[in-house]
């Protein structure tokens, strides 16, 4: 005896959504809860059709399925291009900035006074500019994507390859980099110069496994695959490194001096990315806050001496984050810093809103980037400059 | 554990049908299915299996009480118990902070200073599901269409069965009963070609298509509501159209497939809703384990289409109104319940007084942009941003830009692909699924496209619900 009482033939009234029929359609008018719940359509399984190859279908599925999966693991490993199990075989298809850098940093031999630290958005910070200055030699290890680890293992891997020289050093801090949205050291772990000297996290194992099956890994590896067996140039042409560590846009700059850049469509078309990155609240991560205080704490040890400053956001994109966490990372990140100030491990330059230092809203290449007109305007006022930095 | 993940294709999957099919005993192999899916549900947040324990034991002890009572009057005592606990702990979970929202919004509104307080708790996930599948089961048993099981075990597999419990199908016990009481003693090769082609159309649907939809448009032109034009607004709705079907129904595939390695059949979800000729009839292609749980626990019991054209016009809005609010807690979700609601009863006004349109491509078009116009509501994130891409919509803020060439085209193009399928290809229940090697490798090489993006897996749409 089967223990539910249904399902039992449909019949034509049934099997209508709650509206289907209204009162004025007499013969459809009555519908009771027990024939209702007869209804064939609300119980219909799937067809399942039995054939001579299902076995072998099966199978096949299953051994290609793990084949493949097998396959893109081993490649990975063996290529290693995210940096995570310590092969490496090939070298990176990828333009690395971090190798970039260090690797100019070594072929100039400098023992440099000055570091301009952070993320992409001090890569236009002029060393030359801060050179004249400050008298100091300078070289640019801003990175993209720089966080506070990548800070400490630069610094670790300058002193290790200059010696202790250091007097000064332009931190740019945007709450970007202070979150924990990536695991500690995600990024510098990929750099073969200054991996070794990354303080990281264990990565958790959904980064692992995206390492070993992930599309982005997985692209990479076959790129360098590529890039091994072609060979090729490393640097994207749209970007150049001076000897100094500055980065030129060339093909944008190219595009600002014919008059051609379109800067308001760059930024509409960041603005979303932008507003969902900030859409979900973040916090600033303690483990990234306590790195960047040991590194401060570092440097008062040894008297040199750090400026910090958070860099501008172009208004629109600042209007446009308006109401989303960015405003309260944006303040938790000044707050930080000014208490860092007052402790005595920094020296918090206001740069924010950007008008204040005389930043120019048609100054940036997007959102966050800026020309070199207002990277140089950004660091006289940082280093509180009687001269004026030379445009390049 | 998401379906998409690593985690479950690598290691929760094998193990669970490794256990499930070499373990013997029917009591052994329903504590491991039941672990499995506990295991499944607490990888989110452990903190909510004691809940649903709780849920199961009380519907399933309260079954067992209802089936006893001769007394009519202690049957319905019994059942308006369960009810109110049920309902209550969605009550709490889910909309606690809503109506404590809108009761300090009332206040502030009225000029009083609201000070009820807001409690801010975490939604656990499925809880909407389960609860359904839950009252559906004593609410039968009331009626005296289904026994209830003996078996605490029996019922706990049957409201935890990982394949349904997050985002459903709503599945029926009386569905599931017999095949409870049956389990097959091995995987039957049919029922695992038909689950690996089911999981495979489900993944491509939700990480090639539904993701895509999401990426590309979705996601950024509704983060920029304000900016939108004609173009973009209609873009943003259609994109939304395409992904929340391609996402939902990706679910449903996959969890009919899942079950189908399990050896157990799950009720059918969607039926191409977006070929409805009608609004009437796009709810019993839509999400039809809830459209027809709607109608038969909820707008029946409410009298139904019985008593004149008041009373079923009245019954139909609470029931959408529910049906609405059931999706979330907020006043947009009982909005579009409404506009649904009041959609089903014009059309129903409408064809009594035969006037429909006789193209069959006018009706389908018709119920596709009331569809469409719906979900802007079922999107947004308030009044004033549906207000707004509604607007835009319309044609009140200008025509906006075209995509730019290139990648917006390409995306574009992707979007009149995904809609075309919705309304001239067979859906997944339609399809006849080739069983030959070659068909292996292509749906292996389909997996295997999919699990390259599991590494930034987006979760279900209807996870939320």
């Amino acid at each position: 005896v089967s223990r539910s009482q249904h399902p039992a033939p449909p019949s034509a009234s049934n099997s209508e959504s709650p509206v289907a029929r209204l009162p004025s359609m007499p013969a459809l008018a009555s519908i009771d809860a027990r024939s209702s719940a007869r209804d064939r359509a609300a119980h219909r399984t799937y067809p399942v059709v039995a054939t001579p190859g299902d076995r072998s279908f099966a199978r096949t599925f299953l051994v290609a399925f793990l084949a493949l999966v097998a396959g893109v693991a081993a490649l990975n490993v063996v290529v290693d291009p995210l940096g995570y199990f310590g092969v490496g075989l090939l070298p990176r298809a990828s333009w690395d900035d971090r190798d970039e850098k260090a690797k100019m940093f070594l072929r100039q031999q400098l023992r440099p006074g000055l570091l301009l630290l952070g993320s992409s958005r001090t890569m236009k910070l002029d060393p030359a500019c801060a050179s004249a200055l400050t008298g100091l030699p300078s070289f640019n290890f801003g990175v993209s994507g720089g966080r506070p680890e990548d800070f400490y293992a630069i610094q670790q891997f300058v002193e290790a390859s200059a010696g202790t020289s250091l007097k000064r050093i332009i931190l740019g801090i945007e709450p970007d980099i202070l979150l924990d949205d990536v695991s500690l050291g995600a990024f510098a772990r990929q750099s073969r110069y200054l991996g070794p000297y990354v303080r990281a996290d264990r990565p958790p194992a959904e980064e692992i496994a995206a390492a070993l099956f992930g599309q982005g890994a997985t692209v990479l590896s076959l790129a360098s695959l590529l890039h091994a067996i072609r060979g090729g140039e490393a640097l994207p042409p749209s970007i150049r490194l001076r000897n100094d560590g500055m980065l030129f846009y060339t093909q944008d700059e190219e595009a600002v001096r014919r008059g051609t850049f379109d800067q308001s469509a760059r930024i509409a078309a960041q603005l979303p990315g932008l507003r969902q990155a900030f859409a979900s609240t973040h916090v600033l991560s303690p483990e990234r806050v306590t790195l960047l205080r040991r590194l401060l704490g570092d440097a008062r040890t040894r008297g040199i001496r750090v400026d910090a400053f958070i860099p501008p956001t172009h208004p629109v994109a600042a209007q446009a984050l308006h109401g989303t966490s960015f405003d309260v990372r944006l303040r938790e990140t000044e707050q930080l810093l000014r208490s860092l100030d007052r402790e005595g491990l920094l020296v918090y330059h206001q740069t924010i809103p950007g008008e204040r230092v005389g930043i120019t809203p048609d100054g940036y290449f997007d959102a966050y980037h800026l020309m070199q007109p207002n990277a140089n305007r950004l660091l006289e006022s940082i280093l509180d400059g009687k001269a004026r930095c030379a445009l390049q | 554990v998401l379906f998409n993940s690593y985690v479950f294709i690598l290691a929760f999957l094998p193990l669970t049908l490794l256990a499930w099919w070499t373990i013997r005993g029917h009591r052994a192999r329903l504590v491991a299915l039941t672990l499995a899916s506990y295991l499944f549900y607490g990888w989110w947040d452990y903190r909510f299996i004691p809940l649903m324990v709780l849920s199961t034991t009380a519907d399933y002890l309260a079954g067992l009480r209802i089936h006893r009572s001769e007394s009519s009057r202690a049957r319905k005592t019994w059942l308006v118990a369960l009810l109110v606990f049920n309902l209550g702990i969605l009550a709490i979970f889910k909309y606690y902070g809503f109506f404590i929202d809108s009761l300090n919004g009332l206040a502030h509104a009225l000029g009083a200073d609201p000070s009820f307080p807001a409690l801010r708790i975490v939604l656990p996930i499925g809880i909407s599901f389960y609860t359904f599948n839950s009252i559906s089961y004593t609410i039968d048993i009331y009626r005296r269409q289904l026994r209830p099981t003996r078996s605490l075990l029996e019922f706990s597999t049957f409201v935890a069965l990982f394949p349904h419990l997050v985002a459903g199908p709503i599945v029926r016990y009386a569905d599931m009963d017999e095949q409870f009481e049956a389990l097959p003693r091995r995987l039957d090769p049919s029922f695992a070609a038909t689950g690996i082609w089911l999981i495979v159309i489900g993944m491509v649907k939700k990480t090639l298509i539904a993701d895509v939809m999401a990426a590309g448009f979705v996601t950024p032109l509704f983060a920029t509501i304000g900016a939108l034009g004609f173009v973009q607004a209609w873009i943003a709705a259609l994109a939304y159209t395409a992904q929340i079907y391609f996402d939902f129904s990706a679910y449903s595939d996959m969890a009919v497939g899942l079950a189908l390695l399990l050896g157990f059949r799950f009720p059918q979800n969607f039926d191409s809703p977006y070929k409805s000729v009608n609004i009437s009839e796009f709810w019993r292609r839509w999400h039809m384990s809830l459209s027809f749980w709607l109608r038969d626990y909820l707008f029946i019991p409410l009298g139904g289409s019985r008593d004149g054209a008041l009373r079923t016009l009245r019954n139909l809005m609470i029931t959408m109104f529910l049906g609405g609010l059931w999706h979330g807690a907020s006043w947009t979700f009982a909005a579009w319940g409404l506009y649904h609601g009041a959609l089903l009863a014009g059309h129903g006004v409408l064809r009594a007084r035969g006037w429909v349109p006789r193209s069959r491509s006018l009706s389908t078009a018709l119920t596709f942009v009331s569809v469409v116009v719906g979900w802007v509501l079922f999107r947004a994130q308030s009044f004033g941003d549906a207000t707004r891409v509604l607007g835009a919509m319309s044609g009140l803020f200008g025509r906006g830009a075209l995509p730019a060439a290139g990648t917006g085209a390409l995306r574009l193009t992707l979007l009149a692909g995904a809609l075309g399928l919705t309304f001239l290809a067979p859906n997944t229940w339609q399809l006849s699924f080739p069983r030959s090697r070659a068909a292996a490798v292509v749906a292996a090489l389909a997996m295997f496209a999919c699990f390259l993006r599991f590494a930034a897996p987006s979760p279900f749409l209807y996870f939320q619900f």
